[in-house]
């Protein structure tokens, strides 16, 4: 069944988190253990208030987010964030009813153990995203969603005050970024893009990046980023082929913001026909390839176009930085490392490739040598989302925040755009606008189905 | 047929007020449809921009279906003019039409564009509406805030929410007039929209100087009864217009009971770059509360503005995060004086403090550092020592090796592992004898290994790795046999033409302990040098044990023999000197890869011997594996031997891999039965599932076999639509005319495990896209009816299945036929 169009709002009332605990019925539920407060905050000695757990919603629980939820391999949380102590998940919410409740029965079968509470019912599911945002007793959301709907739905938990961890890609376009980052800012939220590879894989890509930041390459030249960039460039918006709806799916909530169409019988993490390239790996790229070249995120980028044979999707895109950095969209030649999620930085003195399993260096006595005390040192994280759980306590800003996760994200979607025109762009970031360029200025947004809006 | 857009207003006058479209006669839709296909293909080629637009227009015009006209307003998003204005006007009634019509006037930079859209609001209703207000707030032309006004007090909240949101976007006096006279007023569905937008006007009024004018729209806020979001945006909004008066309200805030605007007060202390306000909390430092003086903290460092007292007493705080945070800012002072309170925290503290203190250790620089860490080295005890120790490690500080051997032989054990380690890390090629000598002297070994560790060290990282076996060796011709026992392993780290004439030698010496090792020593040689001299010894030595341990050695060397051809003699060598089985097994193992004829005509030799039969057959597989691409009938001749002599069910398998040409001529199963999907709630991917037997696994579980259409190729995706972390049974009757042997070939996406009458023929559990025949399985069909039974996995994305039999001689199995098994 369709969920009812309404206002995309937040209730208005002053209701505190606490007081919405005394009148529900959960209050009993959520807060039947004691609060945990996890070494890095404040707490121990005694003499503070205590903290709480963060109560958490999660919204979608396909691949990314179930395994956020209750753990994977490639979440980093072994058990998943409903095996923390110092959170607690209140809230599951998907389209799909066989999904939200599966995660819903799973997640009040492990409090009820973990608890000895037999017949736990704490954890709510949802269908529609905007009651778990309707909470008050809620403090964070886990976005996990299809393309359209990561920034839309990130910029409306900030909205409703939750703190936000968000799976890439972050926007699908500039204008979604800049509003995301004015609304995080204006609300004062914190916000965690899920490019988790500056903090996981044992710190291999924060070695790389202090590595070439300290010149252990000589100056750095070019970096070879292994994955195209990508941006919305629909050569289809809609279709008029039409399926039966699944059982139990909101097919339009699943479609939100993009322009309606039948089921298809397609609701993956995108639709056919709407992005050219790639925006799905490569923010993991260009997230490692952005950080390692530190350039000013306030200078003007030139994006310049290589084709290789007409098809768009052989073509490389060159990035020159204002600090006279080259980034290519390929691979370095004959290099096996960096495809996986990586880069190869090319320097005067040497280079460096990294990926997921592999840091390698040309010479390789580079990485023999260790960092010294006179080395700048970046953002250290240990756990991407142990690190937006710490933050949620201090209101430091994450490692992936808002303007990092828009700095990475707009890099793509330039790129992505210089692909669809197939042709060369400049980036002005502090306008968020293509200099003179009124064609692909018309690129970096659409309009929303109403009643979404960003 | 396209359903209703449900994505319409419930408001009924939306839809009276809505044109009822008509479908156009056949030959109108595929004129309609030629004009747009033109018009696309036109596009794609250069041309003069207003022709394309011109077709554009057209393509609107003609009653093409919502899909095309979609198509085309892209394509005028991205080239339209004023020119195409009328036309996207004439589509913004139309509920589904407007969408796209208003996506393309949204993104033309001309005042027509705004003009439609804002003349379009008087004639529709609803979501259509409300979409074409948002459009206008996104175009954020003053002129529309007239036509705007108006409808914030719409009765239609979506209509009213909306026009809140774009008179923010929009802004200006008047914008902001009205939406401060709607909050309160305006109903709750609303008054998010109202309130956002006040922020954003006030923020525009802090943008272009007129901070008392924003200061007032945040106070208003701030006292108003909003949600604890909105009045903590208008907190910081506030601070951010007094600059002069910052310190105070932050202070405030840090010191007040309302949470949520401590938070933020905490936030903007994080963020800001103020030193007065940072210098106003310190002021107050003893008065605040943990988390804030860890704010106060943080951004004292990060400012750099003389933050050493601050931090020297958050090293005393009662509060341990604290702590750490000052022990973790010591590290970025230049302090030299903080060195021994560091590394009491670091040999001390709890793992938070204990981490922070050793990572500023490693990182804390400046004039007069280095000097002050090896002069507090003589006075700290024992655990503080081991933290310096470790830092000079850490600091990658190769001028301190010789204070480090210093340590290495320390009576405390945390000194010398400390010191041992920073030497590993260091790896120092000048420590090599005093190391030796400490190896010589350890009394266990326990007690030898991290030195040992820090020797291997010294020997990979070398840059002349010749110069460092000779001073090796050098060193440790002075040592007694007993002690250099222990150290031999160290020169096949280097491998160098010196190392291994010391290595040979020591393999001679009449002590055989001492030869032994070097015999062991040699076996793990990192190349094929020594691979003559313990073939040698297997032949001519005097000690049963040395001689097998040489000939073993010498087996394994040969194998890194680059040439194919000396590798073969080396290898043909050891089986001629091989009397036990162990030993002719382990040169086959080698052979296997040495990817010639003869090195597979030296495999086959031991095919007739029962206990050699599955290595030599492996080994004559895997040769013929190589081979096969560039001679599969070869192949095909070696799998045959291979197959009349070994029934081990691997190599049986990878046999019938090379009898099989492609383009078989056996036909794909085309009638099966399908169950499922099967999951189990917990089991996420394809590899997951496999091992769950799910209902036709389970005899007597009762089961809802499905035909499938016939198809070579079963599309399960097709079948069972967005399935994920599951699995699915296929089944067939194979009718057999006669008992025969002959294999199954299958493709998968994902796993596949295939059973025949009962028994389990095939387990492949793994995450794949399908490949026809891609994995084998030998099986024996029995006369008349067989039941093969698949299990198909799913992860994600694509799932499909095909399986076909084919004879002992890889082509079709006379009189086989295939039928669904339904009723049986």
């Amino acid at each position: 069944m369709n969920a009812p169009p309404r206002s995309p709002s937040i209730p208005c009332r002053a209701t505190s988190r606490r007081a919405f605990l005394r009148r529900s019925g959960l209050a009993a539920a959520a807060l039947a253990a004691p609060g945990v407060i996890p070494g890095s905050v404040l707490g121990r000695g005694g003499a503070l208030p205590p903290s709480e757990r963060i109560a958490m919603g999660f919204i979608g629980l396909g691949g990314q987010g179930s395994g956020h939820l209750l753990g994977g391999a490639w979440t980093y949380v072994p058990g998943g964030y409903v095996a923390r102590d110092d959170v607690q998940v209140l809230a599951v919410c998907d389209v799909r009813q066989e999904r939200r409740e599966s995660a819903q029965q799973r997640c009040n079968r492990m409090y009820a153990q973990k608890l000895g509470q037999a017949g736990y019912h704490g954890v709510q599911a949802y269908n529609d995203f905007r009651d778990v945002l309707a909470r008050p007793d809620i403090d964070a959301v886990l976005i996990a969603v299809p393309y359209h709907w990561a920034a839309p739905m990130a910029i409306m938990a900030a909205r409703a005050g939750k703190d936000v961890y968000c799976e890439k890609p972050v926007a699908i376009t500039t204008r979604e970024s800049r509003v995301l980052v004015e609304t995080c800012r204006r609300f004062g939220r914190i916000y965690q893009a899920g490019t988790q590879q500056r903090s996981e894989y044992g710190g291999k890509f924060r070695l790389a990046c202090e590595l070439v930041r300290n010149g252990r390459i000589g100056q750095l030249k070019e970096v070879y980023a292994y994955r195209q960039p990508g941006a919305l460039a629909p050569s289809a918006w809609t279709s008029d082929r039409t399926v039966p709806v699944p059982a139990g799916f909101d097919w339009d909530l699943w479609l939100g913001p993009l322009p309606w169409r039948p089921f298809g019988g397609e609701a993956g993490h995108t639709l056919s026909g709407l992005f050219v390239g790639d925006v799905n790996w490569s923010p993991h790229h260009y997230d490692i390839v952005q950080w390692t070249v530190d350039a000013d995120p306030r200078s003007p980028i030139q994006v310049t176009y290589e084709g290789r044979g007409g098809n768009p999707d052989h073509a490389v895109i060159h990035y020159r930085y204002a600090n006279g950095v080259v980034v290519h969209s390929t691979g370095y030649p004959g290099e096996p490392v960096g495809p996986d999620g990586g880069a190869c930085f090319v320097g005067t003195e040497g280079r460096i490739a990294v990926d997921r399993a592999n840091l390698v260096s040309y010479p390789s006595r580079i990485l023999r040598e260790p960092l010294r005390p006179d080395d700048r040192r970046v953002y250290r994280a240990t756990s991407h989302s142990g690190n937006f759980l710490e933050c949620v306590r201090s209101r430091r800003p994450t490692i992936c925040n808002p303007e990092t996760a828009a700095y990475t994200i707009n890099a793509i979607l330039i790129g992505g755009i210089a692909l669809a025109l197939q042709r060369g762009l400049t980036w002005d970031p502090v306008r968020g606008e293509f200099a003179g360029d009124d064609t692909a200025n018309r690129l970096r947004s659409y309009a929303a189905r109403a009643p979404w809006r960003i | 047929m396209i359903p209703p857009y449900p994505g319409g207003n419930p408001d009924p006058r939306t839809d009276a007020c809505l044109p009822q479209r008509r479908q156009p006669a056949l030959p109108a839709r595929l004129a309609a449809a030629c004009v747009l296909i033109t018009s696309l293909i036109l596009l794609a080629i250069p041309h003069a921009p207003a022709a394309e637009e011109d077709n554009l227009i057209a393509a609107l015009r003609s009653s093409a279906s919502a899909a095309r006209q979609w198509d085309a307003c892209e394509a005028l998003r991205r080239v339209g003019t004023a020119r195409a204005v009328p036309a996207l006007a004439a589509l913004l009634d139309d509920e589904r039409a407007s969408h796209a019509a208003r996506h393309a006037l949204e993104g033309l930079p001309c005042p027509e564009a705004g003009a439609a859209l804002q003349a379009a609001l008087n004639r529709t209703a609803g979501l259509v509406k409300a979409g074409l207000i948002d459009s206008l707030g996104r175009r954020a032309e003053p002129a529309a805030r007239p036509f705007l006004l108006p409808l914030l007090s719409d009765p239609n909240p979506t209509i009213a929410a909306a026009t809140a949101a774009a008179l923010g976007r929009i802004g200006g006096a008047e914008a902001l007039a009205a939406l401060t006279a709607a909050r309160g007023r305006a109903p709750s569905a609303v008054q998010p929209a109202v309130l956002e937008s006040l922020l954003q006007c006030a923020e525009r009024l802090l943008q272009s100087g007129d901070a008392p004018g924003a200061a007032a729209a945040y106070r208003g806020l701030l006292n108003a009864p909003c949600p604890a979001v909105v009045r903590a945006a208008a907190w910081r909004g506030l601070a951010l217009c007094d600059a002069a008066g910052r310190g105070e309200i932050v202070l405030n805030a840090l010191r007040g009971g309302d949470r949520p605007i401590r938070m933020a007060a905490i936030q903007l202390l994080r963020e800001l770059d103020d030193t007065r306000t940072i210098q106003a909390c310190l002021r107050q430092w003893p008065s605040l509360a943990a988390d804030a003086q860890l704010a106060v903290l943080d951004a004292q460092v990060r400012l750099g503005a003389n933050p050493l007292p601050t931090v020297r007493s958050a090293t005393a705080s009662p509060h341990p995060a604290l702590r750490a945070a000052a022990w973790r800012a010591l590290g970025d002072l230049q302090d030299p004086s903080s060195l021994p309170a560091l590394a009491n925290a670091a040999a001390q503290g709890d793992p938070l403090e204990r981490d922070a203190a050793r990572e500023s250790l490693a990182r804390v620089r400046g004039p007069g550092m280095r000097d002050a860490i090896l002069a507090h080295l003589g006075k700290a005890d024992p655990l503080a020592k081991a933290e310096l120790l470790r830092a000079l490690g850490e600091r990658g500080d190769r001028d301190a090796a010789a204070t480090l051997v210093e340590h290495a032989g320390a009576d405390a054990e945390p000194v010398r592992l400390a010191a041992l380690e920073s030497l590993r890390r260091l790896a120092v090629e000048q420590t090599v004898t005093p190391l030796l000598d400490l190896a010589a002297r350890s009394a266990s070994d326990a007690a030898r290994a991290p030195i040992l560790k820090a020797l291997y060290a010294v020997c990979q990282g070398t840059p002349d790795k010749d110069r460092t076996a000779r001073g090796l060796v050098h060193a440790m011709e002075r040592l007694p046999n007993t002690q250099r026992r222990h150290v031999l392993p160290l020169l096949a780290e280097l491998g160098t033409p010196p190392a291994l004439a010391s290595a040979q030698t020591a393999s001679l010496d009449s002590d055989l302990e001492l030869a032994r090792e070097a015999v062991r020593v040699l076996a793990r040689w990192p190349n094929s040098a020594p691979a003559a001299h313990l073939l040698e010894l297997a032949r001519g030595g005097a000690d049963t044990t040395l001689r097998t341990l040489a000939l073993r050695g010498g087996i394994d060397v040969a194998g890194h023999e680059p040439d194919p051809a000396r590798r073969l003699t080396l290898l043909r060598q050891a089986r001629a000197t091989a009397t036990q089985t162990p030993e002719k097994r382990q040169a086959l193992g080698q052979l296997a890869r040495i990817p010639t004829r003869e090195a597979l005509d030296e495999a086959l030799k031991d095919l007739n011997d029962p206990a050699l039969v599955n290595e030599a057959a492996l080994a004559a597989i895997h040769i013929a594996e190589s081979l096969a691409p560039a001679d599969p009938k070869f192949a095909d001749g070696v799998a045959v031997k291979v197959l009349a002599r070994c029934q081990t069910p691997d190599i049986v398998r990878r046999a019938w891999a090379l009898r099989l040409v492609p383009g078989s001529g056996a036909s794909f199963i085309r009638d099966w039965q399908v169950c499922g999907p099967y999951r189990q709630e917990g089991a996420v991917g394809a590899q997951a599932v496999f091992d769950i037997p799910f209902g036709p696994e389970n005899a007597g579980h009762p089961v809802d076999w499905r035909p499938v259409p016939r198809t070579e190729h079963v599309n399960l995706l097709a079948l069972f639509p967005n399935a994920s972390n599951c699995a699915a049974y296929l089944r067939a009757h194979i009718l057999a005319s006669q008992a025969c042997e002959g294999a199954l070939l299958m493709g998968s996406d994902d796993g596949i495990k295939a059973w025949l009458n009962g028994d389990v023929v095939h387990s492949h559990n793994v995450d794949r896209g399908e490949v026809p025949d891609q994995d084998v399985a030998p099986v024996r069909l029995k006369q008349g009816a067989n039941l093969l039974m698949l299990k198909i996995t799913q992860g994600g994305g694509g799932w499909s299945a095909s399986a076909r039999f084919v004879g002992a001689d890889a082509k079709p199995i006379p009189g086989l036929t295939i039928e669904p098994a339904a009723g049986k």
